[in-house]
C-alpha cells in the first residue's frame, strides 16, 4: 500500500512495536481540556494526538440550511501541518480530510437525538496535532467524549479502531507501518450498547472469513476504548476545573 | 445496573481543603446510551427503547436512584424563570437573549414596562414553539449589574431547596441575585466579588452534597476578612 | 465576524461591572493590575515536528510546531534561509472562531508573532536562517505554525511564549545527498535575544497586564510590546482605541518588566 522499503511486520509473533495481534497501542483519553469549547476531549493513542472540540446547539449558518425539525450535525477534521514526521504540509481541509469529516459526521448524526434542538447546528471540530495511523478513528474516540462533556443527547457512545491484515494475520489498532505496508485495513467505529457498525471502511483484500475476524476484533477492542472514555468522564467530574492539555 | 466499563467511586472526604463532607452516598456515573431503568419513563435527558429507560447525557444516580443529568443543554419550557437581555426592539415587542440558539421575544402587549436595548429583564417562559422559539411573559425589569453565565443543569443547585443556597449567597454578600434557568445569572449591589466566588464554588463542587453549609462557611470567613 | 447588537450591549453591561472592580483596584479573577494569570509552558510535545511547545496563559492554550524543509532561497539573498510564520484560529478554540481561510485576526497575530522573532533572530549579523545555507539554490525553511486551541484571551503572549520555546526546541535536520534526514539532527537554532511579548489593555484610565478575553472585550485599546533579554524593544503591536504618550511609555516600563519575568518560563 505505501512506498518505501517493506519491513518485517510480525517477528516471533509479535508485532513491529512489540504488540500480540490483539493488543491497542496505549490509549489516554482526557475529558474537558478545553475551556471555551462546551464540550472537549483529548485522546493520546500511540503516536496519535488529537483533540475534539464541540459548540452547539447554536443557530445553523447559513441560516436556509436549517432543519425545521432537527439540528445538523457538522463535523471538521483537519490535520496540522506539523502533524507527519515528513514534510510541512498546508493547514486546513483537504480531499482527504474531507472525506474523513464526512464520515464521521455520519457516525455521529446516526447517535445525537437531533430532533430535540430544530433549527440549530451542533459542531463537532476534530484536530490531529500528531499523527501516526489510525487518525480518524482516535477522532471519533474523541469526538464522542466531547459530546458528551457538552451534555449533547446521544442514544449511545461510540468509539473507533482500525483492524487490518500485516503478513496474513488479523491485527487490532494498526500502527503507520502496518497501516502502509499490511494487506488490508478497515477502520470501524462501534456503538457501546447495541454494538452498531457506525463507521465502516476498507482498503487493500481480505476474505469473507478474514473480514468477519476483523469485526469481532472490532467489536472486542472496542469494549476496552469504551471503558476509557467511561473512565475519562468519570475522572473529569472528579477534577474540579480543567487543568487544560497535557501534550 | 451496573454494566462493563462503568465505574463506582466514593467522594473524597478528605477534599482539597479537607472541607468536603462525609455521609455522602455512593454515587455512580452513567455515560449516554447506559440504561438508567428497566421501566419507561421520559425525560428531556434520557429515552425509551424497549420498554427500557436510558440516559442520553452524561450524569450520575443519587442517593434515591435516580437520574441527575450533570451536563445538558439547556431546552426552555413553559413556566422556566429565566433572565434575559433586550437585544433589538421590534415595533410590536422586544427581542430578548436568553443564551439560547435564537433570542426569545416579549410581545409589547404582555409588558407594561417600556425596555431600552441592553436592559436587563427577569420573566417567564409564556410558550416554546415546535422549532423552539420562546415568548416571555410577567417580566420584571432589573437594574444594570452583572450577568453572568452558569451551567443549566447546575441551576437547581445554585437556587437549592426552597431557595436555600441563592438564600446564603444573598444573605451573605449583600448581593441581590436572580437566577435563570437559562443559566443566565444577574448580580448586583454587595460584594459582587464573594458573590461570584461562591456562585463558582457551586458550580464546581456541584456533586457535593452538604454544600449549602459549606458555601455559608465560605462565605462567612471570606466577609470577616 | 460582526459585531451583533448582543455584542454592543453585553459590551457596555461588562465595562460598568469591570471598572466599579477596577476602582477598588481589584480584576474579576482577584489578580493585581500587572499580574499574569498562571503561565506554564511545555516544550518538545509534538514528536512528529522538530520543535514545539504548548503555553498557557490562564485558560488560553497556544500549541506551535516547528518544521524545516527544502526551499529555494529568494533570488535577492542566495545565502539566506527561509522563516515563515503561520496561525491557525482552531475552530474548536472559541465559538467566534469558524471554519475558513485565515482573517484578518489571525493574519495579524501571526505577523505580529513573526515580526518580533526576525526583528530579534532573524535578519541582521548572525541571524538563525545565516545558518540555512546548504548549496548552491537551496537553503533551509523554517515553518512556524501557531495553533491556538483555546481562546480565553491574550492569544499575542501565548503565541509569542509558545512560538519562542518551539524555536529552542527546534533539532536543525541533517542535509545529505539532496535530502533532509530529520532523524538525524545536527544542531540547535542559535538565537541570542529571545524576544517575548507583553500585551496591555487600557480600559478608561486603567493599565492592565494580560487582558483576559472580558477585558480584552471591553478594552479601549490594546498594545502588545515584544522585549528582549537583551534590553530591546523587538516589536510592538497597538490595536483600536487611543493612547497618551505617557500610557505608551508606562506600558513599555511594564513590559519590560514582564518580559525578564515571562522569559523565565521558557529559559
Amino acid at each position: 500500500m505505501g512506498g518505501g522499503e517493506k519491513p518485517k511486520l510480525i517477528i516471533d509473533g509479535k508485532r513491529i512495536d512489540g504488540r500480540g495481534m490483539d493488543d491497542l497501542r496505549p490509549v489516554k483519553v482526557e475529558a474537558g481540556v478545553l475551556n471555551e469549547a462546551e464540550g472537549s476531549a483529548y485522546v493520546e493513542w500511540g503516536g496519535n494526538k488529537v483533540i475534539a472540540g464541540v459548540y452547539g446547539p447554536r443557530e445553523c449558518i447559513p441560516k436556509h440550511d436549517a432543519n425545521p425539525f432537527k439540528a445538523l450535525v457538522k463535523c471538521r477534521y483537519t490535520m496540522s501541518p506539523f502533524a507527519s514526521k515528513e514534510e510541512h504540509s498546508r493547514s486546513g481541509p483537504n480531499r482527504r480530510s474531507i472525506e474523513i469529516s464526512k464520515v464521521i459526521r455520519e457516525v455521529f448524526e446516526s447517535l445525537v437525538i437531533t430532533e430535540l434542538f430544530p433549527m440549530t447546528q451542533i459542531d463537532i471540530f476534530v484536530e490531529v496535532l500528531q499523527a501516526e495511523g489510525g487518525t480518524r478513528v482516535s477522532a471519533i474516540t474523541a469526538a464522542a467524549v466531547a459530546l458528551a462533556d457538552a451534555g449533547i443527547p446521544m442514544k449511545d457512545m461510540v468509539s473507533g479502531v482500525a483492524v487490518g491484515k500485516i503478513e496474513g494475520e488479523i491485527a487490532v489498532d494498526l500502527g503507520r507501518e502496518e497501516d502502509n505496508f499490511g494487506e488490508s485495513d478497515v477502520p470501524m467505529a462501534i456503538s457501546s450498547r447495541n454494538k452498531d457498525i457506525l463507521l465502516l471502511q476498507m482498503d487493500g483484500l481480505l476474505t469473507k472469513e478474514e473480514f468477519a475476524r476483523a469485526v469481532d476484533k472490532a467489536i472486542s477492542a472496542s469494549d476496552k476504548l469504551h471503558a476509557l472514555q467511561t473512565d475519562a468522564i468519570v475522572r473529569s467530574y472528579e477534577k474540579l476545573e480543567s487543568e487544560g492539555l497535557e501534550l | 445496573m451496573p454494566r462493563r466499563g462503568a465505574k463506582y467511586f466514593f467522594w473524597n472526604n478528605q477534599g482539597a481543603n479537607g472541607a468536603i463532607p462525609t455521609g455522602d452516598s455512593v454515587k455512580k456515573i452513567v455515560v449516554p446510551g447506559e440504561k438508567i431503568s428497566d421501566t419507561p419513563f421520559m425525560a428531556e435527558t434520557t429515552y425509551v427503547e424497549g420498554n427500557k429507560t436510558y440516559a442520553s447525557v452524561a450524569g450520575m444516580m443519587d442517593e434515591e436512584n435516580k437520574f441527575v443529568p450533570t451536563k445538558s443543554v439547556y431546552s426552555p419550557r413553559q413556566g422556566d424563570a429565566v433572565v434575559g437581555i433586550v437585544v433589538y426592539i421590534r415595533g410590536n415587542g422586544y427581542k430578548v437573549d436568553l443564551n439560547l440558539p435564537f433570542e426569545g421575544f416579549l410581545s409589547g402587549k404582555d409588558t407594561r414596562v417600556p425596555f431600552s436595548m441592553g436592559e436587563i429583564m427577569f420573566g417567564k417562559v409564556k410558550d416554546v414553539d415546535e422549532v423552539g422559539n420562546v415568548d416571555l411573559v410577567d417580566v420584571r425589569k432589573l437594574a444594570p449589574g452583572k450577568i453572568i453565565e452558569f451551567p443549566a443543569a447546575k441551576v437547581p443547585r445554585l437556587i437549592g431547596k426552597r431557595n436555600s443556597m441563592l438564600n446564603t449567597i444573598m444573605q451573605g454578600t449583600g448581593t441581590e441575585v436572580y437566577v435563570g434557568n437559562n443559566g443566565y445569572v444577574w448580580l448586583s449591589g454587595g460584594d459582587i466579588g464573594l458573590a461570584l466566588k461562591a456562585i463558582d464554588m457551586v458550580s464546581r463542587k456541584s456533586h457535593v452534597s452538604g454544600l449549602t453549609n459549606e458555601v455559608a462557611d465560605f462565605v462567612a470567613k471570606h466577609k470577616s476578612e | 465576524m460582526g459585531e451583533s447588537a448582543k455584542d454592543v450591549v453585553m459590551h457596555d453591561i461588562k465595562k460598568g461591572v469591570l471598572l466599579d472592580l477596577f476602582k477598588k483596584g481589584e480584576r474579576m479573577d482577584g489578580r493585581g493590575f500587572e499580574d499574569y494569570r498562571p503561565v506554564s509552558v511545555k516544550k518538545g510535545v509534538i514528536a512528529t515536528a522538530e520543535g514545539s511547545a504548548l503555553a498557557k496563559i490562564g485558560k488560553t492554550q497556544i500549541l506551535v510546531g516547528a518544521k524545516f524543509d527544502l526551499a529555494t532561497p529568494f533570488a535577492d539573498r542566495p545565502k539566506e534561509g527561509v522563516f515563515s510564520v503561520n496561525c491557525e484560529f482552531l475552530p474548536l478554540a472559541s465559538p467566534t472562531f469558524e471554519p475558513g481561510p485565515p482573517n484578518e485576526n489571525s493574519i495579524q497575530l501571526a505577523r505580529v508573532t513573526d515580526r518580533a522573532i526576525r526583528s530579534a533572530e532573524v535578519e541582521g549579523d548572525n541571524s538563525i536562517t545565516s545558518t540555512f545555507f546548504l548549496e548552491e539554490g537551496k537553503v533551509l525553511a523554517l515553518y512556524l505554525d501557531i495553533y491556538v486551541l483555546d481562546h480565553s484571551g491574550n492569544m499575542t503572549d501565548a503565541a509569542s511564549l509558545a512560538a519562542m520555546a518551539a524555536l529552542m526546541s527546534a533539532k536543525i535536520p541533517k542535509y545529505a545527498d539532496g535530502k533532509l534526514v530529520r532523524t538525524e539532527p545536527i544542531g540547535v537554532l542559535p538565537l541570542k535575544h529571545f524576544p517575548i511579548a507583553t500585551t496591555i489593555a487600557k480600559i478608561d484610565k486603567y493599565l492592565l497586564v494580560d487582558p483576559s478575553k472580558e477585558e480584552s472585550f471591553v478594552a479601549d485599546s490594546t498594545l502588545s510590546i515584544a522585549t528582549t533579554q537583551t534590553g530591546l524593544l523587538a516589536s510592538m503591536q497597538k490595536t483600536k482605541g487611543a493612547m497618551s504618550r505617557d500610557e505608551v511609555l508606562q506600558a513599555v516600563d511594564i513590559a519590560f518588566k514582564k518580559g525578564d519575568e515571562l522569559r523565565k518560563y521558557i529559559l
